[in-house]
């Protein structure tokens, strides 16, 4: 049975000249990396079962009185697997010789019904695998191993799983979370150097996982053994070609492009007393940076005056001489790790890990590389608007922290023959997660940036700033249209100056605290009785700031502002305080208990039966409960047949329903509240132009109305007071897998399967208004208060043909194909379309309009999807070995949309027609390639010089489009198909209706031209240089 | 036969019972802990009162005095009733919800005072004020969904008359004629104020008791004392014409559109929003005040 972090080795030992099975049969199980072996004697049967072995290559003797003993070395054995390792022992009066098993020793996991792949150093060292971009790409973190596995692919938080998004994973080192606790992505990018060995669970897990609604990426970290190890290593990715940048539609355009990444470590472990104890340690610094070049732009107009449109509907464009800014943006992360390890007794192993990965970007001029995707923060946008520098550094640049450190400490005690085991593991996560000021001012302070409000030039009327309102030109005239009336050239409609935008402190901590009872018994066959119980106490202390207090924007006729955010409220009517930082700290307490039994069936059947209780609380600043999430009963089945019954083949079939840990982000937004206040006074009065800015912005005598004379506050506007609402009947979130499959292995070492995975949506946790928006509340879309929403969906169907060739023979290689749909209303904890992180509060169900044609295919309907993964190493001589490992990743395009403006939520919130009803995009295509030059100066000690090539041939495909058909709002076509009103990317304007209450019939002038235009292509080649010695 | 791992010390074979037991404690304790924390219940929203404006109706309970010319006409002539939720603040600076209230204030007091202030006239007795406010009597809605607000300040709005002023013939586009306002003495006394808080409606129906006194420019005395409800958001209902000025009807009633009180989205027939009134809110088009209000006069009033 799949166990988290160790696998198992069964099997069954018979009488080779009876055929009749042997009992007491003493088996040892040794291993490189098994600090001590591991004994077992077989059963009346002739079985046995070693539980708890770290992954690694392991031997296994069979001894037995009147016996030649035999061995049979080159086990591989990867973590959560059950291999099973027969034997055949000859009388000794027979042969006198001890007998070493020639044949391959199998490699197909019989134990379990659970599909994924393993990564181990043997791939990772011969494969390119962590890009330099992109989540934990500056770091090289394990979380990118995940998108080795068929079902997985690349989105805006890490890797979505089975058409689930990236931050529904659970995210595990050594057993234990290592998920943000606020959003659910990655918080340890730990590198693969210290990692022994990555899991990437895609389905089928069984109960001790812990709740997830996708799937399960661990990594299992290096010990020490008995003898010293150790590498030194670094690497450098120098450059990167150009990338493809969509044109500026506006008078500023910013592109970026990796300047470089760089990472320098080593790590060492070794005996601290033979056989007793051992240690582990590493380090490594990294450094990432960005060029980004800033250039003006002038707009093309023709003689008329007019704008000139190139093929694909965008305004031809100029770069404006002697404008250009170039800034960096840059991370630097540090990684450590120490590990020591404790056998006091053959049957007691003490583990205790602590790592931390602390990281600091931008600030003192440079801009930040965004710790949640991995890019930089002005090139992670959506899809509909690009990341630009628009604004002063003060307001568009933040200095970005990110620490998280792990401690956590494992025991594991055997006793009755190794037949029963404990495991107790405490562990502890804290992380800081922040975005402060670019000059380092401290949040909520009064001086600095922080204390500097954030202001955005944004009017309509009469025209839209020109950027010569804001920037000094050599040359102003070029933005002048010679014509009169003619179209602007270097149009700013939004510029910001002053302050940056939020501010966040987030702290995080958890502690965990797992108790895990396994026992081998017999009964009817075998058993693995494993029985569970967890407590998970989860703190979070928020501190957010708009700087100065408000964030202010210019209104659209140029002639008043308002606060589009400030925290704050009223003791009575318009006694109005401003909080020059909101704090609160919110917590979370889930538990569960499982119980789960793998019932080897007369040796024949495998069946793996569990049964999963959770519970979460989720509590408010003031301790109260905020939100509860009682009973989820998470069953799980799956049925295993090996009908080689050598191990060499099995069919499976496995159910489970799963349940989704809600990150507490839920409570920090709706639990505690994050109460707004806004006003509205003369532009004159509140003007950054002006030196008096910003204290006249708070000059009370000056507000303009912004009530009725029903008031009873005349010039305040209150926003979000008070805590969200939850539905009484509000069910946790949770989603149901089915898969079956096969496996057989073909060649040595070499196993080929078939999975059918099926995944949906059960029961899923939004926020929703029921009255236009008025109040809102947290329930589930179609059921209970919210029984009058379409139910939220989310169904996943695929088909995967897969090969595995682990390495042995000097060669390895992964393939598979898979065949998939993804179909819904729902994308998961983040919205695609928007970027939109709001666990359990996207804007998706926000109300019954935003429904309409939201069923269909979902962003990461990928229909197809081929990986291939080779490797061959070449021993030129033997002390000079060549490796060359070669992998193509191809996909083909996702779906698109149709989107318009709403009435009450703005741009992109309405499907005009139904999801997906948009042209796919492209194919992407990838190959990247390593080759690497090792030198052996004795087995142990070597040196290896690695080249790896991303995107070895530059495919530049469009990887992203506008889906903004209008800006107008409109009402969705219902009941019409793409096919029979869209000729040429273009809807029969008679077909849509306007919704702004304009009497205006919607005309074709009301499509953006720019509809359908890439916004963002594939990243481009880029070549990272490592060098590495091994001791 | 090998021997298998017997010797273990006495230490090593009680350190891990020791261990085991101080396990099972902690996990004990922390399932001590969670089952206290555990309720199977979703927690009650804290009182509150949307802030959006109410549209009320008024209805009669009682009047005393001398009431020739009084009425509930001026309140009728727009029934928009503001109330907005206040809360002390916490030790860290920020809303306490536990400690909340609220403010009421009518649209008649609020467009006398408005046009009073633009004139630089004040209101004689309260300065500043023409709302009342009170506390909520507890920070949770009792077992009905019913936030309760037992007693508020009463509130007076005490006004000289106005004086006519003539349109100015040199500004021939301006109208700036006022036809004058009479001396005011109204006197509002709000109590038993109900609010139904729950996630179904959220602080969106609201009824109260209302003391209205007024004292007439021969100082004649009027009360008035009423039954007031209100459903939150304020939607008028009347039918509009091409201006968008209300149809009136000879009996000084609006001409009515339902419709307009829909919860749900029409847009075939250009109604691209629903009302903004929740559907579970039992309201209809009241032709004397023209906005969409409450049936019966108690809340909670659930949609049948």
């Amino acid at each position: 049975m799949a166990q988290i972090g160790v696998g198992i080795l069964s099997g069954r030992v018979v009488d080779a000249s009876t055929g009749k099975p042997m009992a007491d049969v003493v088996v040892t199980a040794t291993s490189p990396g098994l600090q001590v072996e591991q004994i077992v004697v077989t059963d009346s049967s002739g079985t046995f079962r070693i539980p708890n072995l770290p992954p690694g290559e392991y031997a296994l003797n069979y001894e037995a009185d009147t016996y030649r003993p035999v061995a049979r070395p080159g086990i591989s054995l990867t973590a959560g697997t059950t291999l099973r390792v027969d034997a055949e022992l000859l009388p000794e009066m027979l042969k006198a010789e001890e007998v070493t098993v020639v044949a391959t020793p199998p490699t197909v996991d019989v134990g379990s019904a659970r599909s994924g792949v393993t990564i181990d150093q043997d791939f990772t060292s011969r494969i390119a695998v962590a890009p330099p971009t992109g989540k934990g790409g500056a770091t090289r973190s394990f979380e990118q191993l995940a998108l080795v596995a068929p079902t997985a692919s690349v989105d805006s938080y890490g890797a979505s799983i089975a058409g689930t998004t990236s931050v529904e994973n659970v995210y595990m080192v050594n057993g234990m979370s290592v998920g943000d606790p606020g959003f659910g992505y990655n918080a340890s990018p730990l590198s693969i150097d210290f990692i022994k060995e990555a899991n990437i669970v895609t389905g089928g897990y069984l109960p001790e996982y812990g709740r997830g609604g996708g799937g399960v990426i661990e990594a299992v970290t290096k010990s020490g053994s008995n003898e010293f190890h150790g590498s030194v290593f670094g690497n450098v990715t120098p450059f990167q070609l150009t990338p493809k940048f969509a044109p500026s539609q506006d008078a500023i355009r910013t592109t970026g492009r990796l300047d470089s990444t760089r990472d320098f470590g080593f790590d060492l472990g070794g005996p601290l007393v033979k056989d007793k104890l051992w240690f582990y340690v590493g380090a490594n610094l990294s450094r990432q940076a960005w060029r980004l070049t800033r250039d003006l732009i002038a707009l093309q107009v023709g003689d008329d005056g007019k704008y000139v449109y190139d093929d694909s509907g965008l305004i031809r464009s100029d770069a404006i001489p002697g404008t250009r800014r170039e800034s960096i943006a840059d991370q630097t992360n540090l990684q450590y790790i120490a590990d020591i390890t404790w056998s006091p007794t053959p049957d007691d192993r003490i583990k205790l890990t602590h790592f931390g990965t602390p990281s600091t970007s931008g600030g003192n001029g440079n801009y930040s590389i965004d710790y949640e995707t991995g890019v930089p923060i002005f090139l992670a946008t959506g899809i509909t608007d690009g990341g630009r520098q628009i604004g002063t550094y003060g307001a568009v640049a933040w200095k970005q922290i990110f620490d998280a450190y792990d401690t956590n400490l494992r025991w594991t005690h055997s006793t009755l023959n190794k037949r029963l085991t404990f495991d107790t593991i405490l562990a502890w996560h804290h992380e800081r997660a922040a975005n402060l000021a670019a000059d380092g001012s401290e949040i909520g302070s009064s001086s600095g940036l922080s204390g500097t409000p954030l202001f955005n030039f944004a009017r309509t009327v009469p025209a839209p700033h020109a950027i010569t309102d804001f920037e000094t030109l050599p040359d102003p005239s070029v933005c002048r249209n010679p014509v009169m009336g003619g179209d602007a050239i270097c149009p700013t409609a939004s510029y910001y100056t002053g302050g940056p935008q939020i501010l966040h402190d987030r702290i995080y901590d958890r502690y965990q605290l797992r108790e895990l009872a396994t026992l081998v018994a017999e009964g009817l066959g075998h058993h693995i009785f494993k029985a569970g119980a967890e407590v998970e106490y989860g703190g979070f202390d928020y501190t957010g700031a708009y700087p100065g207090g408000p964030a202010i924007r210019e209104d659209a006729n140029g002639l008043t502002v308002r606060d589009t955010r400030r925290f704050g409220s009223l003791t009575a009517p318009d006694q109005a305080y401003t909080l020059s930082a909101l704090r609160f700290k919110v917590s979370t307490v889930s538990f569960g208990a499982f119980l789960q039994d793998s019932w080897s069936i007369m040796d024949k059947i495998t069946l793996n039966a569990g049964l999963r209780y959770d519970t979460q609380s989720l509590f408010t600043d003031s301790g109260d409960l905020g939100l509860t999430l009682p009973n989820q009963w998470s069953p799980r089945v799956g049925l295993i047949f090996d009908p080689t019954q050598q191990g060499r083949a099995k069919l499976f079939a496995n159910y489970a329903i799963y349940y989704q840990s809600i990150p507490m982000n839920l409570m920090t937004r709706g639990g505690a509240g994050e109460p707004m206040t806004y006003a509205r006074r003369p532009l004159a009065n509140c003007d950054p132009r002006n030196n008096t800015f910003p204290t006249d912005c708070d000059d009370p005598d000056t507000l303009r109305p912004r009530n009725g004379p029903a008031g009873p506050n005349t010039n305040w506007y209150l926003a979000s007071i008070g805590r969200t609402a939850i539905d009484p009947d509000l069910k946790p979130q949770s989603s149901d897998e089915f898969s079956a499959g096969g496996e057989y292995e073909l060649i040595p070492n070499g196993r080929l399967g078939l999975t059918y995975i099926h995944r949906s949506a059960r029961t899923v946790m939004e926020d929703m208004s029921r009255d236009e928006g008025s109040t809102y509340f947290v329930g589930n879309p179609g059921y209970g208060l919210a029984s009058d929403f379409p139910k939220a969906t989310r169904d996943y169907d695929a088909g995967i043909l897969h090969f595995t060739k682990t390495f042995a023979n000097t060669w390895l290689a992964q393939a598979s194909y898979t065949l998939s749909s993804l179909r819904g209303n729902w994308e998961g904890l983040f919205r695609a379309q928007t970027g939109q992180l709001d666990p359990g509060t996207n804007s998706d169900f926000d109300l019954r309009s935003l429904t309409v044609n939201r069923t269909g295919p979902l962003n990461g309907d990928t229909r197809h999807a081929i990986k291939v993964f080779l490797a061959k190493d070449f021993e030129l001589s033997q002390k000079n070995h060549l490796t060359l490992g070669a992998s193509y990743r191809s996909q083909s395009g996702q779906p698109t949309n149709f989107l318009g403006g709403h009435v009450l939520y703005g741009n992109d919130e309405v499907f005009l027609l139904p999801r997906g009803s948009g042209d796919r995009l492209p194919w992407q295509h990838n190959i990247d390639a390593k080759l690497s030059y090792t030198f052996y100066e004795s087995p142990t000690r070597t040196v290896a010089v690695t080249i790896d090539v991303f995107n070895l041939f530059n495919f530049q495909a469009e990887s992203l489009r506008s889906e903004r058909y209008t800006i107008r709002p409109v009402e969705p076509i219902v009941g019409r198909e793409a096919k029979d009103v869209v000729s040429n990317n273009t809807i029969d304007p008679k077909l849509i209706q306007a919704a702004d209450g304009d009497p205006r019939a919607f005309e074709a002038a009301d499509r953006n031209r720019a509809f359908g235009a890439p916004t963002r292509y594939q990243a481009p080649l880029s070549l990272r240089f490592g060098i590495k010695g091994t001791f | 036969m090998r021997p298998l791992a017997e010797s273990r010390t006495l230490l090593a074979k009680l350190a891990p019972a020791r261990g085991r037991a101080l396990t099972f404690v902690l996990l004990g304790g922390g399932l001590t802990a969670v089952a206290a924390a555990v309720s199977c219940d979703q927690p009650k929203p804290f009182c509150i009162v949307t802030p959006a404006p109410f549209a009320v109706r008024l209805k009669e309970v009682s009047r005393d005095g001398n009431c020739d010319g009084f009425g509930p006409a001026g309140f009728n002539a727009d029934p928009q009733v503001g109330i907005a939720p206040f809360y002390e603040r916490d030790d860290k600076g920020q809303p306490d919800y536990r400690r909340g209230a609220i403010a009421i204030q009518t649209t008649e007091l609020g467009t006398l005072f408005a046009t009073a202030k633009g004139m630089m006239v004040k209101n004689s007795v309260s300065g500043g004020q023409i709302y009342s406010m009170g506390d909520f009597a507890e920070s949770l809605p009792d077992s009905d969904e019913i936030c309760s607000v037992p007693k508020l300040t009463k509130t007076q709005l005490k006004l000289e008359a106005l004086p006519e002023i003539p349109d100015d013939p040199a500004t021939a586009d301006d109208d700036e004629s006022f036809p004058g306002q009479p001396a005011q003495d109204i006197t509002l006394e709000w109590s038993n104020v109900k609010i139904v808080v729950s996630a179904a409606l959220f602080g969106t129906q609201v009824q109260a008791d209302l003391t209205d006194t007024r004292v007439g420019d021969d100082g004649q005395t009027c009360t008035y004392k009423y039954r007031a409800v209100g459903v939150s958001p304020a939607v008028p209902c009347y039918k509009a014409d091409e201006e968008g000025s209300p149809v009136m009807k000879d009996d000084g009633t609006y001409e009515i559109d339902p419709d307009l009180c829909d919860p749900e989205a029409d847009p075939e027939n250009g109604r691209f929003m629903g009302s903004g009134i929740s559907p579970l809110s039992d309201t209809e088009c009241d032709a004397v005040t023209g906005f969409c209000l409450l049936r019966g006069d108690t809340v909670p009033a659930y949609k049948e």
